[in-house]
């Protein structure tokens, strides 16, 4: 009775054991290529020399394979600087993800990756109090940094994201201390940039090409 | 008499709906259509100023537990007499995550948006005002009762992150609630 008893834990053992074993594999052999995702984004602005603003925008995915996804996004952001100029981007551009963590992929809840990209921007300031002193200029940027997918059912997940944003272009600054204010152009091209924390929505709609498992 | 009537119609009225809804399998899943108007109270966090909308929406369900929902806010005005803003309509776009279980529909969400604002120039001490697009973030959860295949109950309640930036910076940081009768429909069959 008691080596029946035994052997029976034993094989209960071996079940549970292998259970987890063929869960572990199926989660690495889930093959994710080929998604096309779509979803909205909010941003937040943050650490440039404009102050603090608000962003809102969507983005798809395309994703390549299980370790390089990609994001191809455009946002509108309006900053309020000093409470006297309104600082508005535009920013459309693409990121490559790339999750570096093989057992922190999809289905895993959390799946962290690092994020690289470029995109094109527009930039206009306008005095509040009076619109027509404006300027404007288109520019280009790069982006990086560090972001997490929340993976909350099969083809929905939230994602947030934090970057910095490097703009290569020239800049225009808001002389919010001179009466009246003044918006100028600096002549020669400088780095300027700003921390972009965005979260998104994302539901994967279709699958573009299917992979081999 | 003419009571005792209008009592036995509701009576089998709302029997009705019940035994609609114990007969339906499942109101809850892929391919139902939400759609609701309700007016909607509010309180601005940066101003001492609560307003009214007329609150329209339109929810799409991907699954049971995810949604596509789209929200549109037409401003109508003041609930007291100030008025910081002649105008504040909002458009927001996003998924919701529902916990469901029978017919009770729990959810969260975050909804992504546009703000078209208008300063009222009397209260800002200015001549004239422009209108303006801002965006804003917002978080919403809620809770929707499906009576039957076709009528449901809800409550929402918002918070909305925003600025305005034009004539003057104004912070047009929000909560609202909305409540009332909504409308459903299932457009896919249920699969078996």
């Amino acid at each position: 009775m008691l080596n029946n008893t035994k052997h029976i834990l034993l094989i209960l053992g071996l079940f549970v054991a292998l259970q987890f074993r063929s869960q572990n594999n199926d989660s690495v052999s889930v093959n994710n290529s080929g998604w096309f995702s779509l979803g909205g984004r909010s941003t937040i602005s943050a650490f440039g020399d404009e102050g603090n603003g608000i962003g809102t925008g969507g983005q798809f995915r395309i994703q390549l394979n299980n370790s390089v996804n990609t994001e191809w996004f455009a946002d509108y952001i309006s900053i309020n600087v000093n409470d006297k100029v309104r600082s508005e981007y535009i920013h459309i551009g693409w990121s490559v993800m790339y999750y570096p963590f093989s057992k922190l992929r999809y289905p895993k809840l959390l799946q962290p990756y690092l994020v690289a990209g470029h995109c094109f921007d527009y930039n206009k300031m306008t005095v509040m109090s009076n619109p027509s002193a404006s300027k404007y200029r288109w520019g280009s940027a790069v982006q990086c940094g560090l972001a997490t997918h929340f993976n909350l059912t099969p083809k929905f997940d939230i994602t947030l994201m934090s970057q910095y944003m490097i703009h290569f272009t020239e800049t225009l600054q808001a002389e919010t201390n001179l009466e009246p204010i003044g918006i100028t152009q600096e002549k020669e091209a400088a780095l300027q940039g700003h921390l972009l924390t965005t979260v998104s929505l994302n539901y994967k709609i279709f699958r573009v090409w299917k992979g081999k498992k | 008499m003419e009571r005792k009537k209008i009592g036995f119609l509701a009576v089998v009225l709302i029997s009705l709906c019940f035994r609609s809804n114990s007969q339906n399998n499942e109101i809850i899943r892929p391919g139902l259509i939400r759609v609701m108007g309700t007016i909607s109270p509010s309180k601005m966090l940066g101003m001492n100023d609560s307003y009214f909308y007329l609150h329209g929406n339109f929810e799409a369900y991907l699954n049971k537990k995810v949604s596509f929902c789209g929200d549109a806010y037409y401003f109508l005005g003041a609930q007291s007499g100030k008025s910081t803003l002649e105008m504040n309509h909002n458009i927001f776009y996003g998924l919701l995550l529902h916990f469901t279980k029978n017919t009770n529909d729990l959810y969260m969400g975050i909804q992504p948006g546009v703000a078209i604002t208008k300063l009222n120039p009397e209260e800002n001490g200015i001549s004239n005002s422009s209108a303006g697009t801002n965006p804003v973030f917002s978080a919403i959860a809620g809770y929707n009762f499906y009576v039957n295949p076709y009528f449901n109950f809800f409550i929402q309640s918002r918070f909305i992150l925003g600025e305005h930036n034009y004539d003057l910076h104004k912070d047009i940081s929000e909560l609202r609630l909305s409540a009332g009768l909504g409308f459903n429909l299932n457009v896919l069959k249920q699969k078996k």
